[in-house]
């Protein structure tokens, strides 16, 4: 095959480069300044071993602790305290003898002392602060939520126990062998913080109007802490960010609240004669028929609107069971509605699933929104996540309408948003409330039953949940505008300067709705539609949430078992995305154009011919034209060149012609004949991150076709490359990544030719609104 | 608004809340003004707008948010140079979708960065890992990225 002259050249200068290879040349490219984006991960991943696996599997050896508890709790509604006793069972599955077990005390954190508060740094004050804002400072500096540890005991002999700010260390009597356990109590108090002057994950809030609270009640109880084979005991302190650490185990809770009071918690009541109605345990059994549409109402409007005046003296205990959970919580309020759903975990028609009861407690304040939306997100969440995790293997799960914005627990989570005091409602408050019924549902699935360390590494459970909540989303309706999902949106965040990776602690995070949620839901998207594809990548987060569901994963477990279920080497894309802050930024630097050169002299001169013609007159040469030129008054100086045109064939280069068409064989000239075009296309890699280059060829006929490079291409050069595109159709222009599936935070360099630069945000709103008037204006021209 | 100070806070708040805002700014070489695009929640600023005037402000129902909004950014975001002096401010529009808010003002600046601070305490009252992100678009397509937090409100446009 002949090219043309010019490309002659550059093709011989690489059969040259080629030629020089040798182990010299070997050390030269081991010495290049470049980063090596395809390096494997082994020298930060931990080794592999008998309980965690090089595949991302659980070992031979894995285990894991269990703790049961027996708790009784006291609620006293007027004032606020929680009073309680527990009986914990400590299984030491572990291969290690414990001398001491570590309990957490979380609500410690609301104690003007604690680690948390004394770290918060320092808020804005330069601005003042109103009266009112300064009342609920005092306030919120003077509360004590803190735990009052008034017993630990075993056989009601005290145990030596030390308090550390958010946790407490109980020495153990004689070691705990492995594969024993010990069983001791404790006693305590607090006093729920009111959410109006103290925020949390956990509260009360108040209704002057009818003199009620409804409780949302977390980390109530004293929590054994996690010890693993990868950090022994997790005692990081609570430090008010990042969340919990917490083994499994069986819970039996009897919670004494008021006697008008709705409780709704973690597990499945044990006594509904004792504290429901009949009417009300016979619409509950209604609510668990198969085959109803919707949900059914067990406590009604106007019987929670009833329920508000009632203020009845005396209490009743709830006794609910949990097992295989790694938390409990619970809500208590005389003010709640009540619906239910019951639903099958799996396929109805194969009958191979259990019945959940799907359920919302909510009080009249939420209307006509929860009614309409909340159990209906909860049957949404279970169906969506179950097809693409494990089928929800809990009896309950329940949403429920009080102080808290949004937290998760086992079965049970809090969700904040309510309708105006009309009942309208925004479009932004309803899809508020569906997005954070479903994100907080779906942390059922992580963290709750994928059970991670939530104190560790933020991201493994927000970054995963927001990622299928995304999903779940995208079924609700067809208009459904999530948080995050398009690459688009995060490209703001990671081309900022000041931010850590995703694998940093989680109360060391900048930004950590876009650290942890955001940019780790955006990689696993942009994994899944264009790096792995969904078929490959569908499998893989299942089999990861398989493999790990009741068990506690760490992030290599993630990372090798997408690897290792796929066949798809990520270890580039880990260590781009979590262990780096470079953002995407491919850019088309240059594109060479080549075409197949027939060697025909009538052809090629034609061509050259063509391009001269093509050169523009110079406004020099234009004004010249005119002049008398010296050799049209003198004839004699002209010779040989005046009449003589390069371009022409000569009668040597047809001689030359068909000497090499002689040498040719038949598919040879055919090919000489054949109209492939060539474009070397050269990306260049300006943000660090290796991402697959995806180029949209627009042809000169209207054609348009796309053309995906996988992200290995850089695995030589992680700054540079050069593609090649053969096509039998002039292009017209190239783009790249034209479907924004990259995080392509500068889309300006994507174009070949290049094109202008993007108006700004700015400019395309001025464009739009030409018309615009401040304030002012507005004001003068009433 | 009557103001006090105090020295102790104690409050604690939940991840979820997306708790950013990022600014988009350029200098237009014709007018000298900095041009300003500020993205973030309609919830964080609904929130912000209600702590900020003591009562509950919805966006769409407030009959003068455009001047609810103008008279907050004024008292937390602002540009100086020596003289402490701040840029004048002009409002230029808004656009609230269903999961942004985008704010398009402009601050004198008369067409020069050099010396010049900029202080933003956007939102930081909020949320206790609240972060505030500028890029800040220069000649040559050079871009500045600055951040904000509770800790850091005050920063110099062009490099220290």
């Amino acid at each position: 095959m002949v090219f043309s002259a010019s490309t002659t050249s550059r093709c011989s200068l690489l059969l040259l480069a080629a030629l020089c290879l040798s182990p010299a040349s070997f050390a030269a490219q081991e010495k290049q300044n470049r980063p090596d984006a395809f390096r494997q991960l082994e020298e930060i991943l931990p080794t592999a071993n008998e309980t965690r696996t090089g595949s991302g599997a659980p070992g031979h050896a894995y285990w894991q602790q269990k703790v049961d508890y027996q708790i009784e709790v006291h609620l006293d509604e007027r004032d606020r305290r929680i009073s309680g006793k527990e009986h914990i069972t400590y299984h030491n599955h572990s291969p290690d003898t414990l001398t001491y077990l570590w309990v957490q005390l979380e609500n410690n954190r609301f104690l003007a002392s604690s680690g948390g508060n004394l770290t918060s740094g320092a808020p804005d004050l330069s601005k003042g602060m109103s009266f009112e804002a300064l009342h609920k400072r005092q306030a919120a500096a003077a509360f004590d939520g803190s735990f009052h540890i008034t017993g630990v005991t075993q056989l009601k002999q005290p145990l030596h126990h030390v308090i550390n700010d958010t946790m407490m260390r109980v020495d153990l009597p004689t070691p705990l062998q492995p594969g024993t356990y010990f069983e001791f109590d404790i006693a305590w108090n607090y006093v729920v913080n009111d959410t109006s002057v103290v925020r949390g994950r956990t509260g009360a809030e108040y209704f002057e109007e009818d003199d009620n609270w409804i409780f949302e009640l977390a980390h109530w109880f004293p929590r054994l802490a996690v010890y693993d084979d990868v950090d022994g005991w997790q005692n990081k302190q609570f430090l008010g960010g990042s969340e919990f650490a917490l083994e499994f185990g069986d819970y039996d809770v009897r919670i004494t609240a008021p006697a008008d009071h709705i409780v709704a918690a973690t597990g499945v009541l044990q006594n509904p004669t004792d504290v429901l109605s009949e009417v009300q345990r016979e619409r509950f059994d209604q609510a668990m028929q198969l085959g109803n549409d919707g949900p059914t109402m067990i406590v009604t409007l106007e019987e929670a609107t009833a329920n508000e005046g009632l203020h009845q003296s005396g209490h009743k205990t709830w006794h609910f069971q949990a097992d295989n959970v790694r938390d409990f919580a619970w809500a208590s309020s005389r003010k709640f509605l009540w619906d239910c759903w019951g639903v099958y975990s799996g396929d109805e028609e194969k009958r191979d699933g259990h019945m959940v009861a799907a359920m919302s407690y909510w009080p009249k304040e939420g209307e006509p929104m929860w009614s309409k939306f909340s159990t209906h997100a909860v049957v949404h969440t279970l169906g969506v996540y179950s097809r693409y995790t494990f089928e929800y293997p809990y009896p309950t799960a329940i949403s429920v309408n009080g102080p808290i914005g949004g937290m998760e627990y086992p079965m049970i989570c809090f969700n904040g948003p309510r309708p105006e005091k009309d009942g309208t409602y925004s479009e932004r408050t309803k899809y508020g409330l569906i997005g954070v019924i479903i994100h907080e549902v779906g942390h059922n699935y992580f963290p709750m039953i994928v059970n991670s360390d939530e104190r560790q590494w933020t991201w493994m459970d927000e970054g995963l949940n927001t990622f299928v909540q995304h999903l779940a989303e995208v079924e609700w309706d067809d208009h459904y505008s999530s948080w995050w999902g398009e690459p688009s949106q995060i490209t703001n965040y990671m081309m900022s300067e000041e931010q850590v990776p995703i694998m940093t602690a989680g109360d060391s995070l900048l930004s950590g709705g876009n650290n942890a949620y955001g940019k780790p839901m955006t990689a696993l998207n942009i994994l899944r539609e264009t790096i792995m594809g969904r078929e490959l990548f569908d499998f893989a987060f299942a089999e990861y949430s398989r493999r790990w569901k009741f068990k506690h994963p760490q992030p290599a477990d993630f990372f090798r078992t997408m690897e290792d279920a796929s066949a798809v080497d990520l270890d580039w894309f880990w260590r781009g995305w979590f262990y780096t802050t470079d953002h995407v930024d491919l850019a088309l630097t240059d594109v060479s154009w080549y075409a197949i050169s027939s060697q025909n002299p009538d052809q090629v001169n034609g061509l050259a011919a063509d391009k001269r013609s093509e050169t523009p007159e110079t406004l020099q040469h234009e004004r010249n034209a005119d002049f008398v030129k010296r050799f049209d008054a003198y004839p004699e100086l002209r010779d040989f060149y005046d009449g003589y045109d390069p371009l022409a064939t000569t009668a040597k280069q047809q001689k030359e012609y068909e000497k090499l068409l002689g040498g040719l064989e038949d598919w040879q000239r055919e090919q000489l004949e054949s109209p492939m075009q060539f474009y070397v296309v050269e990306v260049q890699n300006l943000g660090g991150l290796v991402m697959p280059i995806l180029l949209r060829l627009e042809y000169e006929d209207g054609g348009e076709e796309m053309r995906h490079i996988p992200a290995q291409v850089w695995r030589k050069n992680s700054l540079k490359v050069k593609t090649l595109v053969v096509t039998e159709r002039p292009l017209k222009r190239i783009v790249l990544d034209p479907r924004l599936e990259t995080a392509d935070c500068d889309l300006s360099n994507n174009f070949w030719p290049p094109q202008a630069a993007e108006p700004t945000r700015f400019d395309l709103f001025k464009q739009r609104n030409r018309k615009r008037s401040n304030p002012m204006q507005s004001e003068e021209a009433k | 608004m009557k103001s006090l100070l105090l020295p102790l806070l104690l409050l604690l708040c939940s991840w979820h809340s997306v708790a950013t805002t990022q600014l988009e700014m350029e200098v237009d070489q014709e007018s000298g003004a900095l041009e300003i695009a500020l993205h973030l929640s309609p919830n964080d600023l609904e929130t912000c707008l209600t702590q900020w005037n003591g009562r509950a402000i919805r966006l769409d129902k407030e009959e003068d948010i455009d001047g609810l909004i103008t008279e907050y950014l004024q008292a937390h975001l602002s540009v100086s140079g020596a003289d402490e002096k701040p840029a004048s401010f002009t409002w230029v529009g808004k656009e609230i979708e269903l999961r942004d808010a985008w704010v398009y003002f402009e601050l004198d600046v008369r067409g020069s960065l050099e010396g010049k601070q900029l202080h933003n305490k956007l939102l930081n009252a909020l949320h206790h890992d609240y972060v505030s992100t500028v890029s800040l678009r220069l000649p040559k397509k050079k871009m500045r990225s600055l951040r904000f937090d509770r800790a850091t409100t005050a920063q110099n446009l062009l490099k220290d």
